[in-house]
């Protein structure tokens, strides 16, 4: 596709500034000059080949004659296919919209948004780039004397690990341009992130809603446990991911998240394989503890002395390798654990008998 | 290139599968909820297909293949009209909706068709493989929710098939509505006894 339209614009966080006294970020429609649209493209191919986009769907007017508008969404149509009036105000509207996203967290940003076309189709693209503001030396070397430095400060850093880009797609229908993708080069703080970019921005949600992420996570451990063949390791690494993710914080994970962080080799690989595609994959989602429990079904005690078992469910009770017995303590009635079986593997065993 | 027709019975099998997901994945969500009657998806008929994108529409569709939503579509049948809003809360937890309408009469002497109507987005781990190798696929879909009663006027009412363009006769839209208002009477009165046997326990 070909870029056909450019915008920039420098936003200060105006999240608390009243609405009287907000001031509309500087910039507008910038030329394109061939270098910047090749940084452009490569920066696009890099987003779309990083296997890091996530699916959101933007919050639009669901009556029947609202005609599915949200500020985003009818200036993101308007910059795709409306007239070079209707285009220019819509990219002030949007970064009037994420000016009023960001508060004194954010650094100043650069806002670009880039509109693409075909040559000869009907579909259009728009990336929304924001790149925050950084510092760098400028430095000429001339000798023993002559060399010099500058501080450049009104600089954009498009490198930056806190880079953010938003991509919308279609035709210009009725059913398009809902749903997009984003994409948060920012590693870790993914509620912080998810607030400003998604849900203050683009006033969006994430595409895969909690009930559903959740049950593709809990298939996809469910078959990574199941799957044969894998090492020792890799059935610790199945298990800690499943104990990780019954106690891990309030935030979204991504399956593919989730593999990196935890699993390896075979493991990894049938874990990954329950997505069927790569927006199933790459998708953040917020995790549903209690829809978790009921899918990935693990029994975790502590017991006395700090000492933790954890079990399938499957495997708790009469019968089965860890019982549970009720006794009387004193007064009170009180679980008792027990278990007794071969020890398959001990991870400190080998540091225990050198 | 494909003709219309061909083109929507090249993808047919795909959305088939899709379909099936979703009857299969709102089957698991609505588990153990009281007051489903049934949950079922169809994917829409070749010439059904053919025949909507040809209608004489302001405006036309340009892009059927991506313009109509309804070439999947599913239905939830609940008992009593009180389970409908809860049965849309509930189906909102899973799929996100882009438009929602309460198809209904709008005065308060007419009785006709009712229904709540959903167009949602295709959640990604729906997707089977293969919906990415069509062009222009859908990127919404239908979904349905209505009491029993209001099931019961609207199949028939629907299978007669009025043409737009053929008026109806005077008597029959009476009895129509006289149907239509028995059917609204019914999940009134069947609310009410909900309503008192609840009080009674």
């Amino acid at each position: 596709m070909k870029l056909f339209r450019l915008f920039g614009f420098a936003i200060e966080p105006q999240r608390l500034t009243h609405p009287d006294d907000f001031v509309d970020p500087l910039g507008g429609q910038l030329t394109i000059e061939a270098t910047l649209r090749n940084a452009l493209d490569r920066s696009l191919r890099t987003a779309e080949d990083s296997g890091n986009l996530t699916g959101v769907v933007l919050d639009v007017d669901t009556q029947p004659d609202g005609e599915r508008s949200s500020l985003v969404r009818d200036a993101v149509r308007g910059l795709a296919f409306g007239k070079k009036k209707v285009g220019r105000s819509s990219a002030l509207e949007l970064a009037r919209q994420l000016s009023r996203a960001m508060d004194e967290r954010s650094l100043e940003c650069l806002l670009l948004i880039a509109a693409y076309k075909e040559d000869d189709g009907d579909v259009r693209r728009v990336a929304a780039w924001i790149f925050p503001q950084d510092e760098a030396f400028r430095f000429s070397p001339g000798g023993d004397t002559n060399s010099a430095i500058e501080l450049l400060t009104e600089i954009f850093s498009r490198t930056s690990g806190l880079r953010k880009m938003a991509l919308f797609s279609g035709k210009d229908i009725k059913s398009h341009f809902i749903q997009g993708q984003v994409l948060d080069f920012q590693q870790g703080r993914r509620d912080d992130v998810s607030d400003f970019w998604i849900e203050r921005f683009l006033e969006a949600k994430l595409a895969i809603t909690p009930a559903t992420g959740t049950k593709v996570l809990g298939e996809a451990l469910r078959n990574a446990s199941k799957a044969s063949d894998l090492s020792l390791v890799e059935r610790r690494q199945v298990h800690a991911a499943a104990l990780a993710m019954h106690v891990a914080p309030k935030g979204a994970v991504s399956l593919q998240s989730v593999a990196d962080t935890f699993l390896s080799g075979k493991a990894k690989q049938v874990f990954l394989d329950t997505a069927e595609n790569d927006e199933t994959r790459t998708s953040s989602f917020k995790l549903d503890h209690a829809a978790l429990e009921e899918r990935v079904k693990v029994r975790n005690f502590l017991v006395e002395e700090d000492v933790w078992v954890s079990a399938p469910i499957d495997k708790v009770g009469d019968g089965k390798v860890v019982q549970l017995d009720e006794d009387m303590d004193g007064a009170a009635p009180v679980e008792r654990l027990r278990i007794e079986a071969d020890v398959i593997e001990d991870q400190l065993a080998a540091r225990r008998h050198a | 290139m494909p003709s219309l027709r061909e083109a929507y019975e090249l993808r047919r099998p795909v959305l088939e599968q899709v379909a099936a997901r979703l009857e299969i994945e709102l089957l698991d969500h609505f588990e153990g909820r009281a007051h489903i009657d049934r949950i079922s998806f169809r994917t829409k008929a070749v010439d059904s297909f053919v025949d909507k994108a040809k209608r004489d529409l302001a405006p036309p569709y340009e892009h059927p293949l991506g313009e109509i939503e309804d070439q999947i579509a599913g239905r939830i049948l609940v008992f009593f009209t009180e389970d409908v809003t809860e049965t849309v809360d509930h189906l909102n937890k899973l799929l996100k909706p882009v438009e929602y309408d309460h198809k209904r009469p709008t005065r308060y002497n007419e009785f006709d068709y009712e229904s709540v109507h959903g167009v949602y987005t295709f959640p990604p781990p729906y997707l089977v493989p293969g919906w990415g190798d069509h062009d222009d696929m859908p990127q919404t879909f239908e979904m349905q929710v209505r009491t029993l009663f209001q099931h019961a006027y609207a199949e028939p009412q629907h299978d007669l098939g009025y043409k737009p363009d053929v008026p109806i006769d005077e008597d029959i839209r009476r009895e129509l509505a006289w149907v239509a208002a028995g059917c609204w009477g019914g999940d009134q009165a069947l609310e009410r006894i909900r309503s008192l046997v609840a009080n009674a326990e």
